[in-house]
């Protein structure tokens, strides 16, 4: 063999060692095109919009424990065990391993810190800024709407003058998950929902795109929820009011079919943010039976004695009343509750002419065309009586009413629940501390948490 | 492949003469073929034998010493005296396992084993050949040492020298020839490999960085030879399966489940699904008890329905209306040649399977290899290999015939009574399909069998890999290596189903819109198509230096070298609606409106699975490796390495990784002190291998799923959280081994005593959910350690006529956990066999724990465990957060402690004769168990429901629990994962057993080619014995594996 060709093979084979021993570009591809490491604006956003795991996630064990329906003992008995001692409010082991409503509450934790704490890192400019805050509005919308969900559930009613000795729920910030999560107290907690949605509602706009997205007016009708149920009325009228100032459309229900099997359009005028519940469990419509004190609380003329409930045939009635048009119930918020935030608040407040007229507003949708006698010359309690009862009747399987009766019975309310199965009674007294489900109890031992006592 | 094994067949008499005539045949002992080209020196003299292996040359009368040899055998060496009586037969033996003068391959360089320090064993040809089976990896298991398959997992897994890591990636890292094989390992044609080497030690793998961690398989297949006579060889095997064993699911019986489940209607169990909106589906049984209810059928229809129902068993029903015999057919070609400066290898395989199922597959393989010498110092070497592989989809298996309320009844029927398809439950109630559209719906029926014929999956894999090799010698002793190899792979899927299927119709009907009389359908009339493709390219390039030189007693051999690897695949799918196969035709849908579902009433969107992902992974690696030896009897090696990849996150710190080894061996019977002594070496080695992790990242990273149907725009999830703190596993193992031959070499083996040590393993740890990143999180959870034993003997118990040898390996492993950092001992996550979570320090890493048990409740049939010392009841107490680790009895390790197998192989004249038999000590398993919950809510149950508590005095004969009614969770979880269902895996397996005799040309002269062989091999036999009462394959958790009858010829021509 030739010079020349002992020279070529040299240089190959340099050629090939050189290119083995450096190249840092050759190394700096991603691995996989659909992998990312969040850096923009869309990647953020990107996370936000996986509706299935944010927006299909709510909890529903507090609807579950509101008893507005029952089993019969042969659906109860054919319940999973966990199911059977949550509908009966044991204070133990009421949740499965892990795929239960506080990991569905918790899990969007640590995308929402990422976007929280990834997003400050791309810059704000005049072009994108509107964009930009809609979503830092949405990460901490959707944290303060988990919370509020978990502080229905697991923590007892609002009281100033417990709050600071009644334990609330751990508040995880930042990314690094080898902390341990404790609790923290209830006005503390209460405190941090309060922030994180009013951070919201500075930062979204007034609509987006669709409302599988916050916006401020949602974020506005949380604040209301929040305030109400920490029964500061003023605050709530005050934001129930900034929310229906920007969107108050409400949906007329003589437009509606009472004979289709879900007769409310999806994503209908009235849903400020769209949410359902992850599992319904014991009140899955195949066998959850509306309690026929609630049944019975809508007259003949009342729509919805029709559009939200299935006449089972045997003199038991289910709910078809989902805003989500599905079998699946809806548990995001819609302005039908603002209004009767606004109202109760008002009536609370003696301002009794906003009361009414609110109540008025809405109630004509609800009742068939020119059959409605508005309310007139109420006042004080009996007005808030009035308010009340129609709350439960319209806001019936939102995920609402577990936490309006620990409220009301601050205000003294005394509604005791109580369910009778094989013959057995079950009895929740009012201001029980059953009230405050027991958190799952894996959790309890891989962190600081501490278990709610009884 | 030198190995000395001969048998002289020779009487040396003299005849009177002057210049005499030395004549003799040099034969292949192993299958008797006429050996070409074989050297025969006697003193200065040399001749070749021809091409039957014949020689001949003239010599004076006298007594000499013939010296044989040949590449690829052993040198022999015998006396002769001339003039001779009868010619001279000489058969040399191939056999790898030998401890001596065995190549052994680490896929950068061929060492003789005699040099290497490390850890080796080999697989020979031989060996690997007598079962027949498509795939390569098949045929591993009983016929390697130190390697075992774990089935517990999704897919079953190979382990070299048990566990080097926790996670569910255990598998060693494959190469085929000089390269990591990145297509599937079975496209490769088993018959074109040549041997298998393992190496198991951190000295033998570390060569291969950070992916060797596992340990490595090295599989080099037949290469061309210089100096060769053309060769051909034909083999064909035609081998038939026994059918699947249905009965091993253990179903409870027709008769037990009517039974459940006329209790469980007459409870009211089914009345709200009965009555639900979404219509599911109900049994027979349960329908016929509505129907009864109803008084749409009489009481004595019930009954006579019921009674024929009872007799019914649906794994008769199955494999007696849907089984055929399974048959693989193998055909492979081999040609080969050579001259002093080129060399060429062609071989050719076909391989075609129809299952039990009738379920296609076929395989097609190609290879060409041509090497030159064009000049004086210069290796070319071209090699181009084809596999194209189809499958196509048979009927359903029975355990992929799902419903939407659980699995199908014990009692199912596919056909009635006239031999006509029945109709099988599936969706929705009949109560609802037969009436829901009034006519405009599809029919909405499911039959399983003709639904296959409408329902078809298929996917064709294209793999072509060329491999270009370059080798120069700058000046003796120096040689300059490039290698560069391609691999490409496509892959083309696609499942279609016909307006006729299921799949189709019942999506059509799920969108069907209905107003009055007017039917639109979204989804239109038509098959949906369902394509996958994915295209895989692989670039591999090294460039190595090896250098060697002999200074008197001392020889250096040192390599080193870099490489560049990567892998770049595409995948993509997409569906099409309403397509006309005879036009090719499809129409669109809308996907971006959302429809009402008929049945539910809810609204949803018409599903568009179009995606498209592409995947890249790149690789640089530096590496050297040398070897010193003194007098050839003293060898003192190192090695290292360094990795680097573009695996996200991988901090930069640790983007070059270093790995390193070094090891020395002596040869003591070669001291003059020993003089006399049998062979005997000793090496020892210490070395460091890694385990690198794509999810080693210290970044968080989404990953792209998809467009929101609501808001249009894309959604992603977390894929990856930010662990900064993760570091790579390590493993250092220190292996010490003895190799030995006594008795001429008649005896031979080795034993190995190894330790190895793994720090920062990463786990899976159950992590509080709070946080937000699930339910368990990828940290460096724990150390442990392993030591071992491997012996590995081979016995030439005869020799001469009747040739037999026996070969056995046995492999002792224990590990243990140093450290956990573990921050749950919730007993609940250790009895439930979740092998993700590893163990308790001191304790083997994967263990069997359980609830202690304290028998059945004389008066209830209640299972009973322990709380505070005391028999309980209390379940939830029992399973619950109070019972932690301590609470729980350990009954072993999940991992057998003692492996092994023993072969033996008998050849006498033409006939051979050879089986093998493995075995299993020392490992626990939890059989399945009966659960009410799972019976109730999904009718699967076991036929230990017969079984189960009835009386007092039953607790006696039965561990299974009474029924009760509603069902307890925790009861069947208690049960389940208590030590009542905790059984031995200790067991002797029959792997094979193989009769054959070989017709050559010696013996029979009319045979129109050299030689051939017939062979008949039986496969998976079964076990011979196991420690447990259940008809139960510790080994096989879902299924015992078919038998496979062999009939195989093999050709030389």
């Amino acid at each position: 063999m030739n010079y020349k060709y002992q020279f070529v093979l040299l240089q190959l084979f340099i050629l090939v060692l050189l290119a083995a021993s450096g190249c840092k570009k050759f190394l700096e591809e991603k691995p996989l095109d659909s992998l990312a490491i969040p850096t923009t604006l869309k990647d953020y956003q990107s996370l936000l919009d996986k509706y299935s795991s944010i927006n299909e996630v709510d909890a529903s064990s507090g609807e579950v424990s509101a008893a507005e329906t029952y089993l019969s003992d042969a659906d109860y008995n054919a319940r999973d065990e966990v199911d059977r001692r949550m509908y009966t409010w044991q204070n133990s082991n009421i949740f499965i391993s892990q795929n239960n409503d506080w990991s569905n509450v918790y899990g969007k934790n640590f995308t929402l810190n990422t976007v929280i704490e990834g997003l400050p890192k791309v810059e704000k400019t005049a072009l994108n800024s509107m964009e930009w805050n809609s979503v830092m509005g949405q990460a901490h919308f959707i944290k303060a709407r988990n919370l509020l969900q978990a502080a229905g559930i697991w923590c007892l009613a609002y009281d100033e003058s417990t709050a600071d000795t009644e334990p609330g729920l751990p508040v995880i910030d930042g990314t690094n998950f080898n902390l341990r999560s404790t609790r923290s107290t209830l006005r503390e907690t209460y405190n941090d929902i309060i922030n994180e949605f009013k951070l919201a509602a500075a930062l979204l706009p007034n609509q987006e795109i669709h409302v599988m997205r916050p916006s401020k007016p949602a974020a506005f009708a949380l604040l209301a929820r929040t305030y109400l149920w920490m029964r500061k009325y003023e605050q709530a009228q005050l934001y129930a009011d900034s929310c229906l100032k920007i969107k108050s459309s409400l949906l007329d229900y003589n437009s509606l079919t009472a004979t289709a099997s879900y007769p409310f359009p999806q994503f209908n005028t009235e849903v400020l943010y769209a949410a359902v519940f992850k599992s319904l469990t014991t009140i899955a419509a195949a066998r959850a039976k509306i309690v026929p004190e609630v049944y019975s609380l809508y007259d003949p003329k009342d729509l919805r004695k029709t559009l939200y409930f299935k006449d089972n045939g045997n003199g038991t009635y289910a709910f078809k009343g989902s805003y989500d048009n599905s079998v699946t119930a809806f548990s995001g918020v819609a302005i039908d509750e603002v209004y009767l935030t606004r109202a109760e608040c008002a009536a609370r407040l003696n301002q009794t002419g906003l009361a009414l007229s609110d109540l008025n507003a809405l109630l004509v949708t609800r009742y068939a065309k020119g059959f409605y006698v508005p309310y007139t010359g109420l006042s004080g309690e009996v007005l808030v009586q009035i308010i009340l009862k129609e709350r439960r009747k319209q806001l019936l399987i939102r995920g609402l009413r577990w936490m309006d009766v620990k409220r009301l019975n601050k205000e003294g309310a005394g509604i005791s629940l109580s369910r009778t199965v094989n013959n057995i009674t079950y009895n929740l007294p009012a201001n029980s501390r059953r009230f405050a489900l027991p958190i799952p109890e894996e959790v309890i031992t891989l962190s600081d948490i501490v278990q709610n006592t009884y | 492949m030198k190995a000395v094994l001969f048998t002289l067949i020779c009487a040396l008499t003299g005849i009177a003469a002057c210049a005499q005539e030395l004549s003799g045949r040099i034969l292949d002992a192993a299958n008797k073929t006429s050996l070409l080209r074989v050297s025969v020196k006697v003193n200065d003299r040399q001749t070749y034998s021809d091409s039957l292996g014949f020689f001949k040359m003239q010599i004076p009368k006298g007594d000499y010493e013939v010296i044989i040899s040949h590449l690829g055998y052993a040198m022999f060496k015998g006396k002769v005296s001339l003039p001779q009586r009868k010619i001279f037969e000489v058969y040399l033996q191939t056999e790898s396992r030998q401890l001596e003068d065995v190549i052994v391959s680490t896929g950068y360089q061929d060492i003789p084993k005699e040099r290497a320090t490390g850890s080796f064993s080999s697989v020979s040809k031989n060996t690997f050949n007598q079962q027949v089976t498509t795939g390569i990896l098949e045929r591993l298991e009983g016929i390697t040492p130190a390697l075992t398959v774990d089935r517990r997992t999704n897919s079953a897994s190979i382990m070299v020298r048990g566990l080097s890591t926790l996670r569910s990636d255990r598998s060693p890292l494959i190469v085929v020839d000089q390269f990591p094989y990145q297509g599937d390992i079975n496209n490769i044609n088993p018959n074109d490999v040549e041997n298998i080497t393992i190496l198991k030690d951190a000295a033998a793998a570390s060569i291969w960085g950070a992916k060797a961690g596992n340990g490595v398989i090295v599989i080099t297949t037949k290469k061309g030879k210089y100096n060769q006579k053309f060769n051909v060889q034909f083999n064909a095997a035609t081998s038939v399966l026994s059918d699947p064993d249905l009965t091993y699911s253990q179903r409870i019986s027709a008769r037990d489940q009517i039974a459940v489940e006329q209790m469980l209607f007459s409870k009211g169990y089914y009345t709200s699904s009965e009555n639900a909106s979404t219509h599911p589906v109900l049994s027979p049984v349960i329908e016929l008890l509505i129907a009864a209810r109803d008084s749409k059928i009489s009481t004595q229809q019930l009954e006579d329905n019921l009674s024929v129902l009872r007799t019914q068993d649906i794994n008769q029903n199955y494999a007696g209306a849907l089984f055929k015999t399974g048959i693989n057919n193998q055909y492979s070609l081999s040609m080969q040649g050579g001259m002093a400066n080129h060399n060429w290898l062609v071989t050719a395989g076909y391989d075609h399977n129809t299952s039990a199922l009738s379920a296609k597959y076929s395989r097609l393989n190609l290879k060409v290899e041509n090497n030159w010498k064009p000049v004086k110092n210069l290796d070319l070497g071209f090699a181009i290999s084809y596999s194209q592989i189809n499958n196509a989809s048979g009927l359903p298996g029975l355990s992929s015939l799902t419903t939407a309320t659980g699995v199908l009844p014990s009692y199912t029927r596919f056909l009635n009574n006239n031999g006509e398809e029945a109709e099988v439950m599936k969706t929705y109630t009949s109560r609802y399909t037969t009436t829901a559209g009034s006519g405009n719906l599809l029919d909405w029926k499911y039959y399983p069998i003709s639904d296959a014929q409408h329902s078809a999956t298929s996917n064709t894999t294209k793999d072509l890999l060329a491999n270009l090799k370059i080798g120069y010698e700058m000046f003796k002793g120096l040689k300059l290596g490039i290698n560069y190899q391609y691999e490409n792979q496509k892959i083309d899927g696609n499942t279609i189903n016909d307006i006729s299927s299921y799949y189709t119709r019942n999506l059509i009907n799920q969108f069907t819109q209905l107003s009055g009389t007017t039917v639109t359908r979204p989804i239109p009339l038509g098959s949906i198509v369902d394509e996958n493709l994915q295209d895989l390219n692989v670039h591999n390039l090294r460039g190595q230096v090896n250098f060697n030189k002999q200074i008197n007693d001392l020889s250096l051999d040192f390599l080193a070298g870099g490489e560049m690897r990567e892998a770049r695949g595409v995948s993509r799918t997409f569906r099409s609606y309403g397509v006309d196969a005879e036009t090719g035709t499809s129409i669109p849908v809308d996907y971006v409106n959302s429809y009402r579902n008929f049945v539910t009433g809810s609204s949803g969107y018409i599903s568009d699975f179009t995606s498209h992902n592409g995947s890249l992974t790149r690789y640089v690696s530096a590496y050297a490796n040398g070897a010193l030896s003194f007098k050839n009897r003293y060898t003192l090696s190192g090695s290292a390495r360094r990795d680097a990849s573009n695996l996200f996150g991988v901090s930069t710190n640790n983007l070059w990784h270093p790995l390193w080894s070094a090891g020395m061996a002596w040869i003591v019977s070669q001291e003059p002190f020993a003089n006399n002594w049998p062979y005997l070496r000793l090496r020892v080695t210490y070395g460091s291998s890694g385990n690198s992790d794509s999810r080693n990242a210290a970044l968080t990273t989404i990953s792209y799923s998809g467009i929101s149907s609501y808001t249009r725009t894309a959604m992603s999830i977390i894929f990856n959280y930010a662990n900064p703190d993760l570091k790579w596993e390590l493993t250092r193992t220190l292996n010490a081994g003895l190799d030995f031959s006594f008795f001429k070499k008649r005896l031979s083996g080795s034993v190995e005593y190894y330790i190895k040590k793994s720090t920062d393993l990463i786990g899976t740890e159950p992590i509080d959910y709070t946080i937000g990143v699930g339910t368990t999180v990828t940290r460096n959870v724990a150390a442990i350690s392993a030591r071992g034993i491997d012996v590995e003997m081979r016995s030439l118990n005869t020799v001469g006529k009747l040739r037999w040898t026996t070969d056995f390996f046995l492999n002792y492993y224990r590990d243990r956990v140093d450290d956990y950092y573990l921050s749950s001992n919730l007993g609940s996550n250790f009895v439930n066999g979740n092998l993700n979570i590893g163990g308790v320090v001191g304790k083997p890493v994967y263990a069997v724990y359980s609830y202690k048990w304290a028998g059945l409740n004389p008066a209830n049939g209640n299972p009973r465990g322990y709380l505070n010392g005391v028999y309980s009841e209390n379940y939830t107490a029992l399973t619950g957060s109070g019972i932690t680790i301590d609470d729980l009895a350990y009954r072993g390790p999940a991992f057998p402690v003692v492996t092994g197998a023993l072969g033996n192989t008998i050849a006498w004249r033409g006939f051979n004769f050879n089986f093998r038999i493995s075995y299993k000590f020392g490992s626990y398993f939890r059989r399945p168990a009966l659960s009410y919950s799972s019976l109730y809510s999904n009718r699967s149950g076991l036929s230990e429901y017969s079984n189960r508590w009835q009386i007092p005095g039953d607790e006696l004969n039965t561990v299974v629990p009474s029924q009760i009614y509603p069902a307890i969770g925790a009861r069947d979880d208690f049960y389940g994962y208590s030590e009542a269902t905790v059984l031995s895996g200790d067991l002797i397996r029959f792997q094979y057993a193989g009769v054959g005799y070989e017709f050559n040309k010696t013996d029979f002269k009319n045979l129109p080619f050299h030689s051939v062989a017939v062979q008949i091999t039986a496969n998976n036999l079964g076990l011979l014995w196991s420690d447990n009462d259940y008809k139960l394959d510790p080994d096989y958790p879902t299924g015992a594996p078919q038998r496979i009858y062999s009939f195989n010829l093999r050709f030389n021509l």
